[in-house]
């Protein structure tokens, strides 16, 4: 139950623009189980995407280690890594990423095509995503046919397909309603308490972040805060 | 809050004695108020010296007489007024004892009034987690009371109750929201009063 899923060790990232250097990440090291949802908090440009992009390994930390489930991931080369993510993690981008000349339905089932399986043969699947995020009647429009709350229920449909057994999302429900928001979250709560599965999602929401286990707060690139729930006792308003 | 018109409102459902009513009490209401059976009592007597409630004793043979407290015409026309009416608005903000705290800030050092706010702000966001983890709780436990009821009056039973439960805690969330975000703006504003160059 208690597998640790992230490790990172004095993992720092600079960014290098020209001949000016941008600390995104510093000294951060950090652990996180099997069946943890974690919400990561900071003001824009604390380093919150840079931290989730070293974790799930498309950005190198410029020194440091991360592993994955017991994995050196910055080791692998480029085909391992791939092979490695595809199986591990799912992924909701802040931009979202969707393919723009594919259809809501082939956006949702792409890691499953990457995995050379025939649309037909996972059609149903994504159809059933699909359903979970409430957008069935929409699946054979195109993102640029879709709204942006869409679009993002488009990116989270697709990062649950492959049933990962780690979630990385990046202001997962930034473009919802509170209630469309409200069910994607009480989603990932049950994926990570009922199915094990371990999330680290950015959020600028405090009631979205409110959703995890444990809230961390990065400024300038570090860790300043690690929040829980003081106790599990009912709380009391006086 | 209003105990009193708590109190009022489960008698309208049935009579009770003390001791059902803060059962029933902490039922609907105990995720975010917590009462003791003293302020039952008091209120009770109170109830009762407005007419609003009156009472029938029980003889028990191994205990002490118990009181059945019920609900008086009177006490209903309270209570419904009481339950359509709107609440005054109240300058909530003003009262608030950080906010006087923030008043007697020093005007030399900002750093004990940041530490404060942020300790305050983790407060109120480890309250907010709780209160998020109880509505998932809650979320959950429906949902396997769903499956297993039978009847359409069940069904609309469990999520009328369910809805009520949430909105309790919604209306907790949200203030604790607004609280975080006025501290974070009390946070900038110091930071720019102390930091500004
Ligand atoms: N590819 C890049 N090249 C150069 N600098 C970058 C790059 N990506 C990010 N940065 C810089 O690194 C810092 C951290 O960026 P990051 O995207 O992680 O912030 P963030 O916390 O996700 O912010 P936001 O809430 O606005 O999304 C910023 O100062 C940013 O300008
Ligand atoms: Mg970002």
């Amino acid at each position: 139950m208690h597998t640790k899923v992230i490790t990172l060790k004095s993992v720092s990232k600079t960014y290098l623009q020209g001949k000016t250097s941008i600390p995104a990440l510093s000294n951060i090291t950090l652990t996180i189980s099997g069946g943890e949802f974690i919400a990561i908090m900071g003001a824009s440009g604390s380093g919150k995407s840079t931290l989730l992009h070293v974790i799930a390994g498309l950005t190198n930390p410029t020194t440091g280690e991360v592993s994955l489930f017991g994995k050196d991931i910055h080791h692998m080369n480029d085909n391992q890594l791939t092979l490695f993510r595809r199986e591990h993690v799912g992924f909701i981008f802040q931009s979202f990423n969707l393919l723009p000349t594919m259809t809501a339905l082939e956006n949702v089932a792409l890691p499953l095509l990457i995995g050379r399986k025939k649309l037909r043969d996972v059609r149903s699947q994504a159809e059933a995503m699909l359903e979970i995020v409430d957008l069935k009647s929409r699946q054979h429009h195109r993102p640029d046919e879709l709204s942006g709350g869409q679009q993002q229920r488009v990116a989270i449909a697709r990062a649950l397909i492959n049933q990962a057994p780690l979630l990385l999302a990046d202001e997962p429900t930034g473009n919802l309603d509170s209630k469309t928001g409200e069910d994607i979250l009480l989603l990932m709560r049950e994926l990570a308490s009922n199915q094990n599965r371990t999330i680290v999602m950015v959020t600028h929401d405090p009631k979205a972040a409110a959703y995890a286990d444990k809230i961390i707060t990065l400024s300038d690139g570090q860790i300043i805060e690690e929040l829980s729930p003081l106790s599990t006792q009912s709380p009391t308003l006086s | 809050m209003s105990v009193k018109h708590a109190l009022l409102g489960i008698l309208n459902e049935s009579p009770k004695h003390g001791y059902d009513l803060k059962r029933a009490f902490d039922d609907k209401l105990g995720d975010l108020w917590s009462l003791n059976v003293g302020q039952i009592y008091t209120t009770l007597e109170r109830l009762h010296g407005e007419g609003l409630v009156e009472y029938d004793t029980v003889e028990q043979s191994d205990k002490p007489d118990k009181k059945v407290y019920r609900i008086t015409p009177t006490g209903k026309d309270v209570f419904e007024t009481w339950r359509i009416s709107p609440l005054k608005v109240e300058p909530r903000s003003l009262r608030d004892e950080l906010f006087i705290k923030l008043v007697f800030m020093g005007s030399s050092d900002a750093e004990p009034i940041l530490t404060l706010i942020q300790a305050q702000y983790s407060a109120y966001m480890a309250q907010m987690m709780v209160l998020t983890n109880r509505k998932f709780h809650i979320e959950q436990e429906a949902k396997v009371a769903l499956t297993k009821s039978t009847t359409t009056d069940d069904k609309h039973r469990i999520e009328r109750e369910k809805v009520i439960k949430m909105a309790l805690l919604d209306v907790a969330i949200f203030h604790a929201e607004a609280d975080i975000r006025w501290l974070r703006q009390c946070e900038v504003r110091i930071k720019e009063l102390y930091f500004k160059s």
